[in-house]
């Protein structure tokens, strides 16, 4: 792994079989992410970016390659190791937002926290109080989800994905369900919080219109890196 | 409350229509189990304090070895001697956990009013022993109907001028020709004769004043049942023993283990004697019988009931769960494991499971309440007269039902979120959407 180097795939396979069909989804796939690095994933619907996101999230196993996270080769974990992994270190942004119904902003943000014991109350308070000021949410912090607008429920998943402090934030589709003028300002928030935070963001969108500001584009086409 | 009780609250009343079909499941589920175990209890009370006290066969029957089958045949072999009684009641005098002693003396007979005899089944017991079993709290609280009251006379007041006074069945009294309230009756009317053998085999005849009735509480017996003083069977049958010494224990008494104990010390005595409990069918048939077909028919609908309150669970559990995957998958997503997702499914069916259990026990309360009130009265088989419908859901009871209620609940919401939470992630991500 290279100096800085956070996220290395190295001839990472995927398969998926739909019945007698087989439908490769990423054949033999190569990627490196740095430290801090803004990067974009974009293709069509189908290429395979989703795929690599699930990958490198530990919520889908390749069929061959290796995944190496933070050092870590995380190709063969179990799952319990998986599931820490991904509540200590990756943050999730998930295209149809995903928060929680019966919890408040407040509760939503705090989830990740409290399957980890060793962080205390007060720090856990400290870190979603922190987490919603970054998303500028403070005044709606017990509102239920079904009150906020599209865009303020993608903030709030914006501050889950943060609130564990995670080496990694992936971002699948985050502004598919929004109007424009919301995507934007939802991607400028993920920029501004890489910018300040030094947050590592790896985000997987079909909408070029959108990353016109993004230091790392990758393009990816029927499960291979084209550029 | 930690944030899954919040979750698993919130879920709860964000579903409430399948909450409330669930929880009325289980209400009435554990409502049906408290009172069909009110009413077992009531039963089992009924029948115990009816075997030992009424029916005086004492917590324990001490009888000379044998003579549970001998006696009627050959009761001068297995009668219990003055100097036996004696002996025993000195032993069992050093067990603290008996209350009292009585000895009595049972045989067979006829009943004469001069012009018309009747056979019976005498019973012979202290007139001050059963004034003590008729006013015992036991009695009062199960069996209050199959004693006179207090205020009216009965073989207890049989003593000074009333000793020689005898107390038959209403049926009985009919069939020698005497109508009850046998005290209101004419001397001339009272005046019967017992007639039978002696323990020797001489034939001999006592006179006595027919006064008091009393019931048995037993259909078979009530045609047959006659109640005399000790003294005057004793003189009938020209013993100065009993057939049997009854043991009263102090009602929280271990009956087998106080058993045992006096089965040694009288063992050790050198007693050619021998102890049986009251719930032994040698001597409690009926008190062993009815509770038998009782138990079988309340396991057979505990299994209904537990079966019933089981599916719904697992019903309910995996249509909630079916609607939540998405959920699931987003839990699973940011960090919690399986066994996590899992438990927080199973908190909402643990909270759901306690609120229905307290409400089904503040119900069956309120329904056994209700009914008793009402003084429903009804005919069981094998008992002398009707009795009232009672039902009397004991709390510890009804807290033992609970445990396997929320153990089945816990099993089965466990079970069903675990199988289902076990699906791969991105299985559940993509399902959802």
């Amino acid at each position: 792994m290279q100096a800085n180097e956070i996220l290395a795939l190295k001839n990472v396979v995927k398969t998926y079989h739909l019945g007698e069909t087989t439908v490769p989804a990423l054949r033999g796939l190569n990627l490196s992410v740095k430290k801090g690095e803004f990067t974009a994933l974009i293709g069509k619907s189908g290429s395979g970016k989703s795929t690599l996101l699930n990958l490198v999230g530990c919520i889908d196993s390749p069929d061959a390659g290796q995944i190496v996270f933070d050092g870590q080769d995380i190709t063969h974990l179990d799952e319990i190791q998986k599931s820490s992994l991904r509540n200590h270190k990756i943050g999730f942004i998930f295209q149809s937002f995903n928060l929680i119904p019966v919890l408040s902003v407040y509760e939503n943000i705090e989830l990740p926290l409290v399957i980890q014991p060793e962080i205390s109350a007060e720090e856990r308070k400290n870190r979603v109080l922190s987490a919603l000021k970054d998303v500028e949410l403070e005044q709606f912090a017990h509102y239920p989800p079904d009150k906020l607008s599209g865009g303020q429920r993608q903030r709030v998943a914006i501050a889950r994905a943060l609130v564990t402090h995670p080496t990694l934030v992936l971002a699948d589709e985050p502004t598919a369900n929004l109007d424009s003028k919301t995507s934007h300002k939802i991607i400028d928030l993920l920029l501004d919080l890489n910018q300040k935070k030094h947050i590592t963001f790896l985000f997987c969108s079909h909408d070029e219109k959108l990353i016109d500001r993004v230091g790392r584009i990758i393009r990816i086409q029927d499960g291979v890196i084209t550029e | 409350m930690t944030l899954f009780s919040k979750m698993a609250l919130r879920n709860l009343w964000k579903n409430k229509r399948r909450s409330f079909s669930t929880g009325i499941a289980i209400i009435a589920g554990f409502t049906g189990l408290c009172l069909l175990g009110g009413y077992i209890i009531y039963v089992e009370h009924f029948m115990r304090v009816s075997s030992v006290y009424v029916n005086h066969t004492g917590h324990i029957a001490i009888y000379k070895k044998g003579g549970v089958d001998g006696f009627y045949n050959n009761p001068r072999k297995y009668h219990l001697s003055a100097n036996d009684i004696q002996k025993v009641r000195e032993i069992v005098a050093q067990e603290p956990a008996v209350e009292f002693t009585t000895p009595i003396l049972q045989g067979m007979g006829l009943l004469s009013n001069g012009n018309k005899s009747v056979p019976v089944v005498a019973f012979g017991i202290n007139p001050a022993d059963e004034k003590r079993i008729q006013s015992h709290p036991q009695v009062a609280t199960w069996t209050h109907e199959l004693v006179p009251p207090a205020n009216e006379p009965s073989i207890k007041d049989a003593e000074g001028a009333l000793a020689e006074t005898i107390s038959v069945t209403k049926q009985l009294g009919t069939l020698v020709g005497r109508k009850a309230p046998f005290d209101k009756l004419s001397a001339n009317e009272r005046d019967v004769q017992l007639a039978a053998r002696t323990f020797e085999g001489d034939l001999n005849a006592v006179n006595a004043n027919l006064g008091f009735k009393h019931t048995t509480g037993m259909m078979m017996a009530e045609d047959t049942s006659l109640v005399a003083p000790l003294s005057v069977l004793q003189n009938l049958y020209a013993t100065d023993g009993a057939t049997y010494l009854a043991v009263y224990l102090n009602p929280e008494a271990n009956v087998s283990g106080t058993m045992k104990r006096l089965q040694e010390k009288i063992d050790a005595a050198g007693l050619d004697l021998q102890t049986i409990p009251f719930n032994d069918d040698a001597i409690g048939l009926f008190y062993v019988g009815t509770l038998g077909f009782l138990y079988i028919m309340a396991g057979f609908f505990i299994f209904l009931i537990f079966s019933a309150v089981a599916l719904s669970i697992v019903n309910s559990m995996t249509i909630g769960i079916l609607e939540r995957v998405r959920e699931i998958g987003t839990l699973r997503a940011i960090g919690f494991t399986n066994a996590q997702t899992a438990w927080l499914f199973t908190l909402e069916s643990l909270f759901l499971t306690a609120i229905s259990l307290c409400v089904g026990y503040v119900l069956a309360q309120a329904m056994a309440g209700t009914v008793n009130s009402m003084n429903i009265r009804f005919d069981p088989p094998g008992i002398a007269g009707d009795m009232q419908f009672v039902m009397k859901p004991d709390t510890w009871f009804c807290a033992l039902l609970a445990i396997p209620i929320m153990i089945i609940c816990l099993i089965c919401a466990y079970i069903v979120s675990k199988k289902l939470v076990n699906k791969p992630i991105i299985q559940l991500l993509q399902q959802a959407n």
